[in-house]
């Protein structure tokens, strides 16, 4: 478990606010990265204040991120620690239905697990 | 972006903006040409003009005002998502130009790491208005006033 530090969304109406978060142990094609800068997108309003009505609180809204990665599981093959690495709206898909197989997992037919407010596969939400 | 990237694979780009300040900064992002979307008149010079439409917009907006420009055979794709559904468009709009309605979600992994690419290779950078993280409230109070040019980044060195 490790625990990070961010500004979350704790229900619809509150500003974000320094909050800690807490992050499963990465796995051995998990890629862990230190984060530098993240953009500011409508989406991360549209979650941080429920407009959508599927937001999961406490959310950390922000999905357009450049990090540096400090450490690669044990299976990663196109990532080494100090490289740059780019985190969009989306970290995990099932890999396995058609729509991961064609290379198009953002249509994940199982649904992909989103950068944050997104189930992940046998673990907490992101 | 849209337009700074639209411009790189050789398009020739028209933007539509609500926003007058936005006119002259369209040009310089790569517009050939910029329509301010609250004249009517301005509207109807592109009537049946356009092959494809991105429409980015986050708000329900009138959509057949838009799907009239496109030419027989357009598409204009929606990748805004706002909370409220947009008024249903009108049938005839669509069925006597052959037109098309469509949406597109994000990139996968490879689509994205191809955008990266392109944007690499014909200079096309963002333009951003960094920010502390303390920041964050006021800057989405001024991202629903439009008011940012293009985008707020925050410096998460900032976070302690």
């Amino acid at each position: 478990m490790t625990t990070s530090k961010a500004y979350a969304a704790v229900n619809a109406q509150s500003p974000l606010c320094p909050h800690e978060i807490h992050r499963r142990d990465p796995g051995p094609e998990d890629v862990t990265i230190r984060i530098l800068h993240c953009g500011v997108c409508h989406s991360d309003l549209h979650t941080a204040r429920n407009e959508w009505k599927n937001t999961i609180y406490p959310c950390v809204p922000g999905h357009e991120i450049v990090g540096r990665v400090t450490a690669v599981g044990r299976a990663v093959k196109n990532f080494r620690a100090g490289d740059l690495a780019g985190v969009g709206c989306m970290v995990d898909s099932c890999g396995h239905c058609a729509s991961c197989q064609d290379g198009e997992e953002q249509y994940c037919e199982n649904g992909f697990t989103g950068t944050y407010n997104g189930p992940v596969f046998g673990g907490d939400n992101t | 972006m849209g337009v700074k990237i639209a411009n790189a694979l050789g398009a020739h780009v028209t933007l539509f903006t609500t926003s007058s300040s936005k006119v002259d900064d369209g040009r310089r992002l790569g517009a050939h040409e910029v329509c301010l979307s609250t004249n009517p008149a301005d509207m109807a010079r592109y009537t049946n003009r356009l092959d494809f439409i991105l429409n980015t917009v986050a708000a329900p907006h009138n959509l057949d005002a838009y799907l009239s420009l496109l030419k027989r055979d357009g598409t204009m794709t929606l990748v805004g998502a706002p909370a409220e559904p947009h008024p249903s468009p009108g049938v005839f709009n669509l069925i006597f130009k052959r037109r098309q309605l469509a949406g597109s979600l994000i990139g996968g992994v490879r689509e994205t790491q191809e955008m990266l690419d392109f944007c690499a290779q014909h200079n096309v950078l963002s333009d951003i208005e960094p920010i502390p993280i303390d920041y964050i409230n006021t800057a989405y109070e001024r991202m629903l006033r439009n008011d940012v040019k293009y985008r707020f980044v925050i410096d998460m060195t900032t976070l302690n």
